[in-house]
């Protein structure tokens, strides 16, 4: 191999929770690369320790608990070890949470990595009344152990220099749990097996793990495995061994998990010295009644509450800030310049400025809502949350865990359905996925407010409300519908970790709140514009070709253009049953860009600016209170906008996009004419 | 230990009976404001102390919530469970101290907004703001949240 024209690189590996981030900062200055991983939007930082004079190459592994085939973080993770072989690997352990962080730890080392231990969070320990022996644990393990503290930078120093030596000094462990003499000698008769008839898959993976993950039967090796000319043996062989071990041991995968478990609690006992008298901690106490399963509830939903005042009504100014800014300042130099052509300054008044304005607006909404989340994720708190709800969610087959998409999907569905990827089983990931665009995002909430406001009164507040819970109970039951159907099979148990409370800290929440909004800001500079222009030409043209911008103004001529024209014949036939407007009907074809569009394409194909929008539907009564309220539901689900779809493409592929988008569709279609039958049953108008 | 304990007793003599009534405050605004709200959407009459109790089903929530949990610490605490007794009080005044944030918050917010969009500010409505029921008990919530943290952390790790 030519070494030398390759640059050195570690990895950082590490539960979530541990540090990492902080970590990566310390090594790399806090300068990174971010990219994602092929193939999938999870995403990769990359940057560069200087030491000496030398550069090394700093690669940030997805926050994961072991290195299985089960999520996709772990395969990354365990993928980009073997494949790009990483000088180092430094496995940030958490010293208050040392049994899942040696699991890991053991994990890589069976994977054949050269690994150095950080063990980090040692301040944490001491508060809370014990040391660990780093010498012994590193005699254990048989590889070097740096206790660090990240946030002060305790052990940095010695962490990068403990890098540099390990990166000269290769050190494999990965015989480093004994599964006993049964489980051990299938073992070695499959590494035998592939080093005899696939000496290439050897040279690239350690040939015990393999063994390992063959008697396992993980998904991913067996499919790798089956690809070779040799394939087919190799797996008999394995699958002949599964069996005998089977019969003796039950399922080889649970023992082999519980026998490295029982290793890790081995060191785990070998190092761990209490020095000071045990008390209650903080948080237990604290967690005795935020996580009680009756007291918890109505807390969580208090705070939840507050981070929406938070949201709203906190962000006011800056939203206003941005209106006036926008379309009073923007939209007036654009009226003032003179010379362009005619066509010119429609599209820019009132295509991009107003589109794109109308969902700036939401900024400063969707900024705060990221922000108050993120103080409460960082205090730990929405852990609690997900722990809360856990066995209410599983009635419904998901994992605690799933409620986490939904709530940032109140906020964001692109966001939310990306945050799907924290459940690590691999059925439960793609049902949350696929549902957390039913959570009521804010793009929704102006549509609500608008038509509510205009036509149901004193009771849209408790409409807008009802729609929120509306959406989580569909969710729900689609969730359960597809863990019944596309997604079988056992739901996991509560798997997450409780952390301990901490003081949130602001760079943290400062990069989560930029990382979560900015994917906004993304989809209001690219898809919303982009939409935004379409429903501009589409009602300024039509068959008879540019009908100027009196098209906006006059509803006769809007008639006859593109969106006229669409929109009747929506109106007539697939929503004739539900009594829309041609115009409300048309808006919803617009919204399939992003939902933000309806309220400004009602605007504009009212001929009113948004602020006047109200009292049009009001007063031409456009809707009844009762096809009012089912526009509203249709709004909430009809389809994710195409951000979302794009997201739900980029985790989980085409396929799942394209069933999102059909089964939106239809089941809005069913909620709105139910409601729409069943309320005029009920004598509702 | 015997140190803090003596603390800790004090303390508690002081705080629990304040926090049984301030708990049953809290219930009786928390109610009020359903109240409201039932009355705000249908339109059926005027708020009761619609200076102080907005119609507003999340104040409500919170309010009771707070509540509960005020009177559940009392509770723990003639049980003989001391610590979670200091744990309810600690989260019940906690939830008091961030709804009172939150109003005071949004006054600021909605004066710099005035500010903003250039319209005349009507200071009585902000002044009045301050005067929420939720902000009201929050101000006698903050000092008594601070002392029950302080017990808190003695007594934990
Ligand atoms: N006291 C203490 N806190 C730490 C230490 N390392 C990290 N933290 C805190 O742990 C939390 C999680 O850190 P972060 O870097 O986001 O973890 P990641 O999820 O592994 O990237 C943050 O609130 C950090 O401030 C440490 O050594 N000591």
């Amino acid at each position: 191999m030519a070494r030398e024209s390759r640059r050195v690189k570690i990895a950082l590996a590490g539960i979530p929770n541990v540090g990492k981030s902080l970590i990566f900062n310390r090594l790399t200055g806090g300068r990174a690369w971010v990219g994602n991983w092929p193939g999938v939007t999870v995403e990769k930082k990359v940057g560069t320790l200087r030491v000496n004079g030398a550069e090394i190459e700093v690669v940030d592994l997805p926050g994961i608990y072991s290195l299985t085939a089960y999520s996709v973080d772990e395969l990354i993770a365990r993928n980009f070890i073997v494949e790009e072989k990483p000088d180092v690997v430094v496995c940030i352990v958490s010293a208050i949470n040392l049994e899942r962080s040696l699991y890991l730890a053991l994990s890589l080392l069976e994977l054949g990595a050269n690994v150095v231990i950080d063990l980090n969070m040692v301040d944490l320990a001491e508060k809370e009344g014990y040391k660990i022996d780093y010498k012994k644990l590193e005699f254990l393990i048989g590889v070097p152990v740096v206790p660090t503290v990240a946030t002060t930078g305790r052990g940095i120093g010695k962490l990068k220099e403990t890098i540099v030596k390990a990166i000269h000094e290769k050190k494999v462990q990965a015989r480093i749990v004994d599964y006993g003499r049964i489980v051990e000698e299938a073992i070695s008769k499959i590494e035998e097996v592939i080093k005899d008839l696939a000496p290439e898959l050897a040279e690239k993976y350690p040939a015990r793990w393999i063994a390992l993950k063959l008697l396992e039967g993980d998904s991913d090796i067996v499919g790798k495995v089956s690809k070779l000319p040799a394939g087919k043996e190799i797996i008999d062989k394995a699958n002949q061994l599964r069996e005998i071990l089977g019969k003796k041991i039950g399922d080889p995968e649970s023992y082999i998990v519980k026998q490295k478990y029982e290793r890790v609690l081995e060191i785990v006992k070998a190092v761990v010295e209490r020095v000071a008298v045990p008390r209650v901690s903080m948080t237990d106490l604290l967690d005795s009644v935020l996580t009680h399963k009756i007291v918890g509830i109505p807390l969580a939903l208090s705070a939840i509450y507050l981070l929406f005042r938070f949201a709203f009504e906190v962000s006011v100014p800056l939203a206003d800030l941005v209106d006036v800014a926008i379309n009073s300042y923007l939209h007036d130099i654009v009226l003032g310049i003179h010379g362009l052509p005619d066509w010119l300054t429609s599209f820019l008044a009132d295509g991009v400025i107003a589109g794109v304005g109308a969902v700036l607006i939401f900024l400063p909404i969707i900024a705060f809502f990221f922000l108050g989340f993120a103080i409460l994720e960082d205090v730990g708190y929405m852990a609690r949350v997900a722990f809360l709800v856990d066995k209410v969610f599983h009635k419904f087959n998901l994992p605690g865990k799933a409620v986490i998409p939904l709530i940032i999907g109140f906020g964001c569905n692109v966001p939310g359905v990306m945050a799907a990827r924290a459940i690590e089983d691999e059925n439960e990931r793609k049902t949350t996925a696929l549902i957390a665009p039913l959570a009521s995002c804010n793009a929704r909430l102006p549509v609500y407010l608008v038509i509510g406001g205009a036509v149901l009164g004193a009771s849209a507040g408790f409409a807008v409300l009802s729609l929120y819970v509306l959406g989580i109970i569909l969710a729900l039951i689609v969730g359960l519908l597809l863990r019944k159907t596309l997604f079988k099979g056992a739901s996991s148990g509560f798997i997450m970790e409780l952390p301990p409370y901490m003081m949130p800290r602001f760079d943290n929440v400062a990069i989560k709140t930029w990382e979560r909004t900015k994917r906004f800001l993304f989809k209001a500079g690219t898809v919303i514009f982009l939409g935004t222009v379409i429903v501009w030409l589409l009602s300024v043209t039509g068959p008879e070709g540019y009908l100027g911008p009196e098209a906006l103004e006059d509803p006769q001529l809007l008639r006859e253009s593109w969106a006229g024209i669409l929109g009747q014949l929506l109106a007539s036939t697939v929503f004739s049953l539900m009594g829309w407007d041609w115009r409300a009907a048309v808006a919803l074809f617009f919204g399939f860009v992003a939902k933000e569009i309806v309220v400004s394409s009602m605007a504009i194909l009212y001929g009113v600016g948004e602020e006047k929008i109200v009292d049009v539907i009001a007063e031409r009564h456009v809707f009844t209170p009762l096809t009012a309220y089912a526009y509203m539901a249709f709004v909430l689900i009809y389809v994710p906008c195409i951000a979302t779809l794009a997201m739900v493409r980029n985790e989980l592929g085409l396929k799942y996009a394209i069933l999102a988008l059909i089964y939106e569709v239809l089941l809005a279609y069913i909620v709105s004419l139910s409601i729409i039958s069943i309320g005029s049953v009920l004598g509702f108008r | 230990m015997e140190n803090s304990k003596g603390i800790f007793k004090r303390y508690i003599y002081v705080i629990i009976p304040i926090e049984v009534v301030l708990g049953l405050v809290y219930s009786v605004a928390g109610f009020i404001a359903i109240i409201n709200w039932y009355l705000g959407t249908t339109g059926a009459g005027e708020f009761l102390y619609s200076d102080y109790i907005p119609g507003d089903l999340g104040i409500s929530l919170v309010m009771l919530s707070i509540g509960f949990l005020m009177i559940l610490s009392a509770y723990y605490w003639f049980k003989r469970k001391p610590v979670k007794s200091l744990a309810a009080t600690t989260l019940g005044l906690g939830l008091a101290v961030a709804a009172m944030v939150m109003q005071v918050l949004v006054i600021i917010a909605s004066w710099l907004d005035g500010i903003i969009v250039g319209e005349p500010i009507a200071y009585e409505e902000l002044v009045m703001g301050f005067l929420r029921a939720e902000a009201l008990l929050g101000y006698i919530a903050l000092p008594l949240f601070y002392i029950s943290l302080r017990i808190l952390s003695k007594i934990t790790t």
